[in-house]
């Protein structure tokens, strides 16, 4: 489901990830693999990557005159690390990612902190305008190591049934 | 940690509805975010969240982006008497004026003299 080795030849596998639409559940939940521990450097860089230059993400001396103390991790970068972990499970075959809603952040992140997620099923349907494609949302979850969360987000994706994703066109 | 191959694999992304890479939308989002940030949040003491975060269109690699930010609704904070929740809807343009990204965002801001910068003498 998640992963899978295609037998392609004899003695040859093939490795292929994410669902198809008719492997999703409602109620269901996935909890994703690898975890990750967020750097300076990922804070920094990326901050500065997407043009933020608030201070309180990398400016120590700044962010230690702050509530927090310390610096804290850019809350976009959160956001993508926690999407992107959820991304070999449940849309590594997505044909498009569709928005998010209802983002909140309940702690903060900072350097150092290491962060795992997991993704609830809420809801699947198919497409009236795409017969071979439907769209399932969920809600995923950022947490870190002590169980605090840090990040949650309902998320939905246009996802293709099973024969129809770019995967199988391109026979991948 | 996302290794959909439609963001970095041109051969993958050629048989996909849009024939080349696509630009990952966490990557646009944080982009059309981080640039309302010297305008509207650099002072904030926190972000404290998005709503109805949509993407209308794609962007690819080679697209210029822009955005711009309306004022939604502000309030003073009732637990934080030096602190405000301001509102704003964010909207993210290509070159040719399509919409491509749109979203709402709370910030908790600082009153004037309450802002860190203030007690840092920043």
């Amino acid at each position: 489901m998640v992963a899978e080795a295609k037998e392609v030849g004899k003695n040859r596998y093939r490795e292929s990830y994410g669902r198809y639409l008719e492997d999703f559940k409602v109620g269901d939940v996935y909890e994703h693999r690898p975890g990750r521990t967020i750097s300076e450097y990922d804070n920094t860089s990326f901050t500065l990557l997407t043009m933020n230059q608030h201070p309180l993400h990398f400016d120590a001396e700044y962010a230690s005159k702050s509530e927090f103390g310390k610096p804290i991790v850019n809350s976009c970068l959160t956001l993508s690390i926690v999407a992107g972990m959820s991304v070999s499970d449940v849309s590594q075959k997505t044909i498009a990612n569709l928005g998010w809603d209802k983002v909140t952040m309940p702690a903060p992140v900072f350097n150092g902190d290491t962060l795992y997620a997991e993704s609830e099923v809420l809801s699947i349907r198919e497409s009236k305008s795409r017969p071979t494609q439907g769209i399932v949302s969920i809600k995923t979850t950022g947490k870190k190591a002590d169980g605090t969360e840090v990040i949650s987000f309902e998320r939905t994706m246009l996802i293709p049934k099973r024969g129809h994703a770019v995967d199988d066109a391109a026979n991948y | 940690m996302n290794q959909h191959p439609v963001h970095f694999e041109a051969e993958y992304a050629a048989k996909s509805e849009f024939g080349k890479p696509l630009v990952n939308s966490c990557l646009t989002l944080s982009i059309v975010a981080g640039m309302s940030v010297s305008d509207v949040s650099q002072k904030n003491i926190a972000n404290l969240g998005w709503t109805d975060i949509k993407l209308p269109g794609p962007v690819f690699v080679g697209d210029t982006l822009m955005a711009e930010s309306e004022v939604l609704d502000k309030r003073e904070s009732k637990s934080r008497p030096t602190q405000g929740i301001v509102t704003i809807r964010t909207i993210g343009k290509k070159q040719d004026g399509s919409i491509i990204m749109e979203f709402e965002r709370a910030m908790l801001v600082p009153k004037c003299g309450h802002a860190v910068d203030d007690i840092a003498d920043y």
